[in-house]
């Protein structure tokens, strides 16, 4: 695990250190800090001695090197909306984004997974062509849209559950299904795809020909084959969760995760912020592909790491 | 397809006759697999699409809703009933016509009496231009950029390679969201934010491909008989990349039409008073309880539209792709099992 974790590090390093680059690239380079902090009445000296105070007028090497040494120490300046350091800013929504993103990778799998190994029995069938148009309305489905037709038929309609907010599991629940919607499509595309792949290899007509019951040549087998592509899949969707599709589910619900923080930030035009938040993001996904890349070698034992 | 057999409109190869010999091996080598497919005739070919097309229900009503679509959207100012930015605060949040309202505002009115059948008419303009104005920057420049480095290979190669890896470990979308807003929203900005998202998509695909045609017969004898690398990129590897690059683009379309409709309603992408339809759906959200048509119809016109291209897409990749036709035909073997 140290050693997977090394052979990674660099690659990660590159990760985190491009995103930031970009991050400075277009708040110091292509926009103007001193310009957004300031309000817009504010007169032209008033602005050139800010600029000259807040070093934004220093070479830009000069800005990225301190921008890049601050985030080394943990220290992205302060916040320009709350007049406090913007990293645990950034940090303070994380359990709440975690959480809503776990049920939903939950809800996914749970209900991706089946449908495509379902599928996959028998290609072409009846039941193939619906999953097949279950899991594309699930990829095509606009986020936004599924959003609001949630709160409008559970909440507004039904009154089942709470339009938005934060606190008891009820609160989850639309969200977290909106949130699924997405990756349950991916996930069972793919696990339709290599399941059908995978039962059309020899070893499957030996074990079945050895009289092996079904089940056990499907779960025993074949999936256990077919879970690399699978698990690729369902974490790189965790990933696009974590860094997209969030941003827009927690607008939606009012859910006090990183994306709606993001989103109030940008609102704010709280640079400090934006750019910490991104930074915590970005380590989350490298995360993310690190457990990702454990657990192929838990799977899959011809998977090795020297 | 090979590119012995038509693509539609393929402009008439003009060259010394060495170069018309050099083709003509290259179709000779091309894999029997893909000649076997391969009719005569540039019409035939596109005849046998339309049959196909005909036979699958599915793609055929979602290639004529697109069709639609597109028609009323470029028809936009002769079909629409009202401005779509005239307020009439006399007006506003008017049922549709099923709900209890009136004709001549069919689909109901918004918060500042706006008429949004109207609205989403106009709306339709701008989100499918953005989509395709991004879809032709980013398939023109990935494409480009991919056939270059492919063909050239070496230190260029790896370095682009090696941004395309790196850009393509992280969800677009927050970058996007980050950029647009600093350097400030702006239909050029949402086009040239879009398109940086989704070049690589290209570039990668052109790359592989280009790699796995460098070596071939053909390019080999274009090289020898003297053609530029240009003319060799452009003339000979191209047109070889030019179905599956179609399949592709329509691909990208729906996805980028979603991020558009995303990056408008975080209020990052069209600006009011401008109609989007992600930008309507945003507008109607705080409506939701009262005035349900506002979100809710735009939002169904983005999910249409998204899984109609999808649905397009998928067949004309199975209907164009030699490959998927015959892994179509294994599928079918496979049922038995």
């Amino acid at each position: 695990m140290a050693r997977l974790f090394l052979r990674r590090l660099p690659d990660s390093l590159l990760l985190i250190g491009g995103v930031l680059t970009l991050v400075f690239l277009t708040m110091f380079v292509v926009g103007d800090p001193a310009r957004a902090m300031l309000p817009p009445e504010t007169p032209y000296e008033e602005y050139l001695a800010f600029r000259r105070a807040m070093g934004f007028d220093d070479p830009i090497p000069v800005q990225y090197l301190r921008f890049i040494g601050g985030v080394v120490r943990g220290d992205f300046g302060q916040s320009w909306w709350e007049r406090t350091p913007a990293l645990p800013i950034a940090l303070r929504p994380l359990p709440a984004t975690l959480l809503l993103a776990v049920f939903s990778l939950a809800v996914a799998v749970s209900t991706g997974l089946p449908l495509g190994v379902l599928a996959s029995r028998h290609p072409g069938s009846a039941l193939d062509r619906l999953a097949i148009l279950i899991s594309l309305s699930g990829v095509t489905m606009p986020i936004i849209w599924l959003g609001l037709i949630m709160i409008l038929v559970f909440a507004v309609g039904l009154r089942w559950l709470p339009t938005s907010g934060y606190g008891t599991w009820a609160h989850v629940v639309l969200p977290g299904l909106t949130l699924a919607a997405l990756p349950m499509g991916r996930i069972a595309q793919i696990s339709r795809v290599s399941m059908i792949d995978e039962l059309a290899k020899q070893y499957v007509v030996t074990a079945t020909a050895k009289g092996l019951p079904g089940r056990a040549v499907l779960f025993r087998h074949a999936l256990r084959n077919a879970a690399i592509p699978i698990l690729t899949v369902a974490g790189w969707e965790l990933v696009l969760m974590l860094g997209g599709y969030t941003i827009v589910v927690e607008t939606v619900f009012g859910w006090p995760g990183v994306g709606l923080q993001l989103f109030t930030a940008i609102e704010h035009r709280d640079m400090p912020v934006i750019a910490a938040t991104v930074f915590v993001i970005s380590v989350v996904i490298v995360a993310v592909n690190f457990l990702v890349d454990l657990l192929y070698g838990a799977i899959d034992p011809r998977v090795q790491y020297q | 397809m090979t590119h012995s057999d038509g693509r539609g409109g393929a402009a008439p190869r003009v060259g010394t006759a060495l170069t018309g010999r050099a083709e003509a091996t290259s179709r000779d080598i091309r894999g029997p697999a893909r000649v076997r497919d391969a009719p005569a005739t540039a019409s035939s070919w596109w005849r046998r699409l339309l049959s196909l097309l005909w036979a699958d229900p599915i793609a055929l009503s979602a290639l004529l809703f697109l069709a639609a679509v597109v028609f009323v959207a470029v028809a936009a100012p002769v079909l629409a009933p009202h401005d779509p930015t005239a307020q009439d605060l006399l007006r506003r949040l008017q049922p549709p016509v099923w709900a209890g309202g009136s004709w001549t505002h069919a689909l109901g009115t918004d918060a500042l009496g706006r008429d949004l059948l109207s609205r989403m008419i106009y709306g339709g303009r701008i989100s499918l231009t953005i989509g395709v104005v991004v879809v032709l920057l980013a398939g023109t420049v990935g494409t480009a950029v991919g056939l270059l480095v492919g063909y050239k290979g070496g230190r260029l190669d790896d370095v682009t390679m090696r941004l395309v890896d790196l850009q393509t470990a992280f969800p677009y979308f927050l970058l996007a969201v980050t950029i647009m807003a600093v350097v400030g929203t702006g239909q050029a900005n949402l086009i040239i934010v879009l398109a940086v998202g989704s070049w690589v998509v290209y570039a990668r695909f052109a790359r592989a491909t280009m790699l796995s045609m460098r070596q071939s017969a053909f390019i080999e004898a274009a090289r020898a008989v003297g053609c530029s690398d240009a003319r060799i990129i452009l003339r000979h590897s191209l047109p070889n990349l030019a179905s599956p690059l179609v399949t592709w683009a329509t691909l990208e379309l729906s996805r980028v039409i979603l991020a558009e409709a995303g990056l408008s309603f975080l209020g990052l992408g069209v600006q009011p008073p401008n109609p989007a339809w992600g930008l309507m759906v945003a507008e109607g959200h705080s409506y939701l309880s009262s005035a349900w048509w506002l979100s809710t119809l735009p939002g169904l016109v983005i999910a249409l539209v998204a899984l109609s291209i999808n649905l397009f897409a998928t067949w004309l990749r199975a209907a164009t792709d030699p490959v998927q036709r015959s892994r179509l035909r294994v599928e079918q073997v496979k049922s038995s099992f």
